[in-house]
């Protein structure tokens, strides 16, 4: 097992001089005695550069220096930062001339609780180079795998990891790959499922286009267990970077003899190619993705029986899935499942989009709660805006309300609060996101996605949506609520796939944490969040408005009248609700009613 | 330069570079290209490492503040510190 932290330690003439050898073994013993000899390696290097303060140590990856070393030194230093982790600060180097040093990387909220397995070389290495991912241990994993593991040996040990689905069913990756080996027929598949759609969610294009050989290894890992000899990665053309870095990263491997025949002598053969979807949302799923690449109309079927391509066996794994692979071979599921809650191992990788700070691409152990990532990593709502809700789970998923905010995330927990895990996706909204609107939102979105096979699908969602149509226009009766829910259970339960079947989600879940939304839409006909164009309308407050004309000038529709330096007014017949008054007016006066 | 990066303006920030690391005579400078890094809302973003440092990231970047920092980090080995975000790498596995 690879150790965690480097020390490496300057043994240069000079540092030699200054009592290096001696500052060597005394951190040996105490190392050593501290019983931390697993974890931390004392790596002896040359000239560091600055052996005028030697004897030097650098402590790696935390890129921590430390300088004029004694060896009275040496028992407090490994005390303190190897086994409590805090760094010695009065041994520490600090640049010349410097007043104010830069922070370190990981005491900043937004890397501080990340803890990247998925995501490990990210912003590392240069993509288009497969020497920079071998140097960083890659394909160590796959040459392990082959030359010196059984497939069942290697099923194991992804069983005993514990790993789930990443694509958001959380199905056992080990018991999935059993169930192929097991079946005789061949010749066998593997896919990479990298048909992400979700709107907000970039997680599957971010690993391809910042890591593809992490992908590739772990798919040939896959394919020795399961006894496959080639290959799909299904990606949508929409992600044109993507597809031309995992294109890049196949050649590669294939020049390395990395891909191809007899890969590390072993006699295994493994080859993999590209396969470019056309961007419809239904291709995530596992029967219409096959369905796709066999050349057929990408509409999902009833299972069992169990998904196949051409008729044989195959494993379909996202992304993420595949990229955690490798590193459970290396570390051993016994390290993998130490990481995460009791039945969701391992981390996560969430794409954070919508009203919040830090937008980005976040890697976290399972079992976080949803507010540390909202608040710690990711810096809370802009302008310190009230939380409202966060919509996991994209299309499929659900609203979760800022009372479960200390839900910790895993795949059941998710589950039991009306939402799901997902591929990833969370989009954060403020007090000023509409959830009637958000729901019609999404359902607008499955309704143009739905392949039409099933009549639950394709009418139910029609449906759903003219109903949230007219509420949000102000022409909703009392029974609708009823009637959604009515329909979004039997579209959940008459659907044959994962699209239809989860469709009603961002439906059910918002009536359930936010029905006095609905509520005031229908019986009110008023929108409290003030987003529904139909049923609100803008005015200036006289008191507070200075006549600065600016609020008439951006007016594209010429609405607002009156006179400089005296109070202006919206003529509510030509408004178009468009809220550039709004967002122009720098002393508060104009407001939705 | 991942989608993130480069809708953000990465590529002016990568051509600047370029065109500074030609110009200068450096010949122990090696510029490569990385993708997404997490944090996207702050791209474009560059790291800079030094033998026996630890990396520095520089965020939200433009052309103008890259050339900036090759001056005065590649070339004079002094951090820029308005630009810079922290040294340090993160935690892996």
């Amino acid at each position: 097992m690879p150790h965690i932290t480097n020390v490496m330690i300057c043994t240069c003439t000079n540092c030699i001089s200054n009592g290096a050898l001696d500052i060597k073994d005394s951190l040996e013993a105490e190392i050593k005695q501290q019983g931390l000899q697993d974890d931390v390696l004392v790596v002896p290097t040359g000239a560091s550069g600055l052996c005028v303060n030697g004897p030097i140590l650098i402590v790696q990856p935390d890129g921590i220096f430390y300088q004029k070393l004694k060896s009275k030194d040496i028992a407090n230093l490994v005390e303190e930062h190897f086994l409590k982790g805090r760094p010695v600060k009065k041994l520490m180097y600090v640049p010349p001339g410097e007043e104010s040093p830069i922070p370190e990387l990981r005491s900043i909220p937004f890397f501080k609780d990340q803890r990247l397995i998925a995501l490990r070389n990210r912003g590392v290495i240069d993509p288009d180079r497969i020497d920079e991912y071998i140097a960083r241990d890659g394909y160590k994993a796959l040459a392990k795998a082959v030359t010196s593991m059984s497939p069942e040996e290697v099923i194991k040990e992804i069983s005993d990891s514990g790993l789930r689905g990443r694509g958001g069913a959380g199905f056992p990756t080990g018991r999935k790959w059993e169930s192929r080996r097991k079946d005789t027929r061949t010749p066998k598949y593997v896919v990479c499922n990298a048909d992400e759609g979700d709107p907000g969610a970039f997680m599957d294009r971010s690993i391809v286009e910042a890591d593809p050989h992490s992908v590739i290894e772990g798919m040939a890992i896959g394919a020795y267990a399961v006894g496959a000899s080639s290959g799909y990665v299904y990606i949508r053309i929409e992600y044109p970077l993507a597809v031309k870095r995992i294109q890049k990263a196949i050649e590669q491997a294939r020049e390395y003899g990395l891909l191809g025949k007899d890969i590390f002598g072993s006699g295994f053969d493994f080859d993999l190619q590209v396969f470019k979807g056309a961007g419809a949302f239904v291709c995530g799923e596992t029967t219409a993705l096959v369905a796709s690449i066999e050349g057929r109309i990408p509409e999902p079927r009833q299972r069992p029986p169990r998904t196949t391509l051409w008729g044989k066996p195959v494993v379909i794994n996202n992304v993420e899935t595949w990229a955690n692979v490798p590193v459970i071979i290396s570390w051993g599921a016994k390290w993998f499942s130490e990481i995460g809650t009791e039945k969701s191992k391992g981390t996560k990788v969430f794409s954070l989009a919508g009203n919040i700070n830090n937008a980005g691409l976040v890697e976290v152990p399972m079992g976080i709660t949803l507010r540390e990532i909202v608040y710690n990593i990711g810096g809370g709502i802009p302008r310190n805006k009230e939380f409202k809700a966060v919509q996991t789970g994209g299309p499929s998923g659900g609203f979760i309300p800022a009372g479960f905010l200390d839900l910790p995330v895993d795949y059941e927990r998710l589950a039991e609060a009306g939402s799901m895990m997902g591929s990833g996706g969370m989009v954060v909204m403020d007090e000023h996101a509409c959830m009637v609107e958000m729901a019609r939102y999404f359902v607008a979105f499955t309704n143009d996605e739905s392949c039409g096979k099933c009549t639950s699908c394709r009418e139910g969602s029609y449906a759903l949506l003219g109903i949230l149509n007219r509420i949000c226009k102000g022409e909703g009766k009392e029974g609708d609520i009823e009637l959604l829910e009515e329909l979004g259970e039997a579209i959940r339960d008459a659907s044959q796939c994962g699209l239809g079947q989860s469709l009603p989600n961002p439906v059910l879940s918002s009536l359930r944490h936010f029905r006095d939304e609905y509520e005031a839409h229908i019986n009110e006909k008023r929108c409290p969040a003030g987003v529904c164009k139909a049923l609100i309308r803008y005015t200036i407050d006289e008191e507070k408005c200075t006549g600065c004309t600016r609020c008439a000038k951006n007016c594209p529709q010429e609405a607002i009248i009156g006179e400089p330096k005296q109070p202006h007014k919206i003529i509510e017949e030509k408004c178009i609700k468009c809220g550039v008054c709004m967002d122009a007016c720098k002393f508060d006066a104009v407001t939705v009613v | 330069m991942g989608t993130c990066g480069i809708a953000a303006g990465a590529r002016g920030v990568m051509k600047a570079l370029t065109e500074e690391l030609e110009k200068s005579d450096a010949k122990d400078v090696l510029l490569s290209i990385s993708s997404c890094a997490g944090l996207c809302s702050r791209e474009p973003m560059v790291t800079i490492e030094e033998q026996g440092k630890p990396a520095v990231k520089y965020v939200d970047l433009t052309a103008e503040k890259a050339r900036k920092i090759f001056s005065e980090h590649v070339l004079g080995g002094r951090i820029v510190n308005d630009c810079a975000l922290a040294a340090g790498s993160e935690r892996t596995l």
